[in-house]
């Protein structure tokens, strides 16, 4: 099992409570996007998150280019509640504020 | 999203490889787009929020770039690497055998480098000690031994050496423990081992209390003579021991590796110095050590000890005119004659290695060449070109790696045999281990080849024509010009530098011979030599020593076998001898000739034993021992010396002393070489054994037949005689000029090894690179054959580019011997650096060699059939 860090639990947490793309990840997590971008190349390397683009129809009716939207894969799903039983008894998980 | 946030995102993107950049900028753009305000909301709050997200880009591009570096990616490089080696293990193996023995080579020499030059020696802060020597200006003699009283005075007036130790190298007898046994002893001044800073495994060193008669009979062992001798007893201090007929207490055991002045030292014992001998300063015996004083420079203990030179030089204008100091730092002293020969040898391994990897770079641009449309796939694929030369510098460097393990194996092995063949004359051989550091060498080095010989050809097979290279597959691409001058350049700089290599083995080996021609003046065949030293506590007045001899020489006659037998003082190319002043009666001396001599005490039938032709007059005989003092000078001697006039009958002196005898020279000897067959022989004279006798000497005995058989009766004929004195080194006057001549042979035996693994590298280079071309060229081969080329035109087209290739780094590679084998220096005897003959004789040599490398690939160019060569496209 491969170590991820604190802010990639974060990301890949939201990633599995159907938040899909970058700036939302960020938005809900709280952390820059700087990190957040970091850690999904890292997650998809690591297989626990994959991506896809938008099918360009939504794109086209919303006037803006086709975006990225990330998914989190069976591995990713394992390794989240690894991860997130290791960060609770470290009692971080849930002391982190949550934005809408 | 305005223009600029695009722009911003685009720059960025040039930051992530290439191959991720495109997705880079369509993600970042489309979230910029989706999250920047609609032209109906005002907030500037909201757009600066946006435009600071947009700065994650950064971070984010900055991660893809590091990421193509990170360790699992290289682990792929590497994975990928050792399936290429897999695939084709001959390569691979090719590659590796090339790599090996320039590595290995190189391992091996700065082993040797590491252990003699560059590891500190075995003492106390070592790089403050130094020899102190005293400098000769009349004879040029820039370390000659000093005077008791001028080393007493130095350290009464000096301050800038502190402490100083004197000695003197000698034998001793060891008796009652087994066999009599010669050992090697050092007498020294009480502070030697305070001067080194080094204390004692067992027991203690000795003091100034020591060297106060009676209480100097003491003895510090070396560690081997105390395992050799006395099984590693610890009970040994204490312990008395005889040496030359003398009891000797044993205070202390030095510990293991602990050697000085040499490594063959066996014990040291505290000198006893009279007053009287304190006062000489006539006689030059001491060697002098010391450790510079704390805040002293080499430079401040010159000027010190040049002052009181000159004091000394004023006071005592008889012994001390034109008498300097001579100070070297004893690293210098030990290592010195060594260094120049030492980095030779690395020049030439370096330039073995060099070989290899222009012949491994020749080998990859080859593969590089069948192998772009592999790596146009991969360009195309977006693989960027860092990436590309990052894959083949990563299988030059796993290659390389492979060939460092071979090479450390190889180096181990080279390293065992070279301290074993080198040990007589290798100063510190013992100390030439693979310790940590040259192993640290050999894998910068592995790696450092590895990333060399693969940057060129991946630079320049990593800028394909991706669709050029595309669409013609494989083959028929053929190199493109780049390349093809590269490697070309390749072969020309290996033969150029095998030739360099081959010239200076050529010349070195040459010198051996020559050195082995020389009529040394003696004949060294069927005879056989052992050494004898009486001790001085029963042999102190000179009758007991001439009666010891006379009657072993007797003895040694009279067994079977023996034509003639002689002993002298100092024997031919074993070392030097002593030296003495001349004055000739009735003839001054030649303007310009230093008034210094060889002199050597011979027995009746010495000239007889080794063959020394007797020019005028006679050789020694028995009655030689009588009132009238009697000497024998050699041919050089009395050329130089005698202005023409017959020197029979004339007299001479020997040494400063006025009222030493006149002897009147009863005989002229033949030349003789007596340091050296590579040296001019020089002035000498012979006194007689029975007028002036020396404890210590050689036997030397000519054999009818076989002399190995004579070996042990003589041991046993000097047994009889006196039980106490054993007959040490045994050897054949063959082996001693062996001996004399194994530096030059190993010298060119190993240039030879490396001339020769150069050349075949460098003719493996030349048939690769000229079998590329062929196979390359079949095509037009193929169309100028069935346009009508014979077969013999193809065969001398491909022999013409050879020659040219040959021609070329011939050339270039007498320009460079021109240059290096001025190096070469004192290894060369009897040729000049610039021999014509050996020039030629090597240039013929090597255009044989690249045309006959040339032949295979020319003959299968001119066997080529013409129809399935045009079908080949």
């Amino acid at each position: 099992m491969r170590y991820i860090t604190f802010p990639t639990t974060l990301v890949l947490q939201a990633v599995d409570e159907g938040v899909r793309y970058g700036f939302d990840i960020a938005d809900r997590t709280g952390l820059k996007t700087g990190t957040v971008y970091p850690a999904l190349r890292r997650l998809e390397t690591l297989g626990f998150v994959r991506s896809n683009w938008e099918r360009e129809k939504i794109a086209r009716r919303e006037q803006r280019p086709a975006r990225r939207y990330y998914e989190i894969t069976r591995a990713g799903a394992d390794a989240l509640e690894i991860a997130v039983r290791r960060f609770e008894n470290l009692g971080r998980v849930k002391s982190r504020p949550r934005h809408a | 999203m305005p223009e600029l946030l695009r722009r911003f995102i685009a720059l960025v993107s040039r930051l992530a490889p290439r191959w991720a950049r495109r997705e880079f900028r369509a993600e970042w753009e489309a979230e910029l787009s989706a999250a920047w305000p609609s032209r109906a909301d005002p907030g500037w709050r909201t757009r600066g929020t946006v435009a600071l997200k947009a700065a994650g880009s950064i971070a984010d591009a900055w991660y893809l770039f590091r990421q193509q570096w990170s360790l699992d990616v290289v682990m792929q490089d590497v994975r990928y690497a050792l399936r290429l080696v897999r695939q084709r293990p001959g390569y691979a193996a090719l590659v590796i055998l090339m790599l090996a023995i320039g590595i290995g080579a190189n391992t091996a020499v700065f082993g040797v480098i590491d252990g003699v030059l560059l590891r500190p020696l075995p003492f106390k802060d070592p790089s403050s000690l130094v020899m102190v020597w005293e400098n000769d200006r009349v004879d040029r003699k820039p370390r000659y031994p000093v005077a008791p009283a001028n080393y007493h005075d130095w350290t009464d007036q000096t301050r800038t050496i502190q402490p100083m130790a004197a000695f003197i190298q000698g034998t001793m007898n060891l008796t009652g423990v087994g066999e009599p046994v010669r050992l090697h002893s050092t007498v020294a001044t009480a502070r030697l081992f305070d001067v080194l800073g080094v204390r004692p495994a067992l027991g203690r060193t000795f003091t100034e209390a020591d060297a106060v008669p009676p209480r100097h009979r003491v003895a510090v062992l070396s560690d081997r003579v105390w395992q050799q001798r006395f099984g590693s007893d610890r009970a040994i201090v204490g312990r008395r021991i005889t040496l030359e007929g003398n009891a000797y207490e044993v205070i202390g055991v030095m510990p293991r590796g602990f050697a000085f002045p040499d490594r063959d030292v066996d014990l040291w014992r505290p000198a006893a110095i009279s007053p009287q001998v304190l006062q000489t300063r006539a006689t030059h015996f001491f060697s002098v050590v010391g450790r510079l004083a704390p805040g002293a420079t080499l430079d401040a203990a010159r000027t010190d000890f040049e002052a009181v030179a000159l004091r000394l030089q004023r006071q005592y204008p008889a012994t001390n005119d034109q008498r300097g100091v001579t100070i070297v730092p004893l690293h210098e002293q030990v290592v010195g004659d060594v260094r120049k020969a030492l980095y030779l040898l690395a020049a030439a391994v370096a330039l073995v290695l060099l070989i290899g990897c222009a012949n491994v770079a020749n080998l990859m641009l080859v593969r590089a060449t069948s192998r772009r449309r592999e790596l146009a796939v991969r360009a195309a694929l977006g693989a960027d070109r860092a990436r590309l030369v990052r894959q083949m510098v990563i299988e030059g460097v796993v290659l390389a790696g492979a060939a460092g393990v071979v090479g450390v194996l190889l180096a181990a092995w080279l390293t065992s045999v070279l301290s074993v063949m080198a040990a007589d004359y290798l100063p510190r051989a013992s100390e030439v281990h693979l310790h940590l550091r040259v192993l640290l060498f050999a894998t910068v080095l592995s790696m450092g080849t590895g990333v060399l010989f693969a940057l060129a050809p991946g630079w320049l097979s990593s800028q394909p024509d991706v669709q050029e290279a595309l669409r013609q597959g494989s083959r028929a691409a053929g190199a493109r010009p780049a390349a093809r001058r590269l490697r070309s350049i390749l072969v020309i700089a290996e033969l150029a530098i095998a030739v360099a290599l081959l010239v200076a083995a050529a010349l070195v080996g040459r010198s051996f011979l020559e050195v082995l021609r020389v009529e040394p003046g003696f004949s060294t065949d069927h005879v056989v030599t052992g050494s004898i030293a009486l001790p001085g506590s029963r042999y102190s007045d000179d009758p007991p020593v001439i009666q010891y001899y006379d009657t072993l020489l007797a003895r040694v006659r009279g067994l079977p076998g023996v034509r003639a037998a002689g002993a002298v003082n100092a024997l031919p190319l074993d070392g030097s001898g002593p030296t003495a002043w001349i004055t000739v009666e009735g003839i001054p001396r030649p303007a310009g000739e230093p008034p210094e001599v060889n002199y050597r005490a011979a027995t009746p039938g010495y000239f007889e034993a080794m063959a020394v032709p007797i020019v005028a007059g006679r050789a020694f005989n028995a009655t030689d021992n009588g009132e009238l003092k009697v000497a024998i000078v050699n041919r050089a001697l009395a050329e130089r010396f005698f202005a023409g006039v017959n020197p029979i009958a004339r007299r001479i002196r020997l040494g400063p002393n006025p009222k030493a005898p006149w002897r009147t020279i009863v005989g002229v000897v033949a030349d003789i070489h007596e340091e050296g067959p590579d040296l001019p022989p020089r002035p000498q004279a012979y006194l007689p054994l029975a007028q002036d006798a020396f404890s210590d000497m050689t036997l030397a005995v000519r054999a009818d037949g076989d002399p190995g058989a004579l070996r042990a009766a003589m041991a046993a004929v000097a047994r009889s005689i006196d039980r106490d004195v054993p007959l040490s080194r045994i050897r054949s006057l063959d082996e001693v000029l062996q001996a004399y001549v194994a530096p030059r042979r190993l010298a060119m035996l190993l240039l030879a090894a490396f001339a020769g693994v150069a050349l075949l590298l460098s003719a493996l280079g030349v048939t690769g690179v000229m079998a590329y071309t062929v196979s390359q060229r079949t095509n037009e081969i193929g169309v100028r054959m069935a346009l009508g080329a014979q077969r013999s035109e193809i065969l001398r087209m491909v022999l013409r580019e050879g020659a040219r290739l040959g021609a070329t780094g011939l050339a270039l590679g007498v320009g460079l011997s021109l240059a290096a084998t001025r190096l070469l220096g004192a290894w060369l005897f009897g040729v000049t650096a610039t021999d014509a003959p050996t020039f030629a004789a090597v240039a013929a040599f090597m255009l044989a060699i690249s045309l006959i490398a040339c032949y295979l690939p020319a003959r299968r160019a001119a066997g080529v059939d013409p129809l399935s060569a045009i079908r080949t496209e």
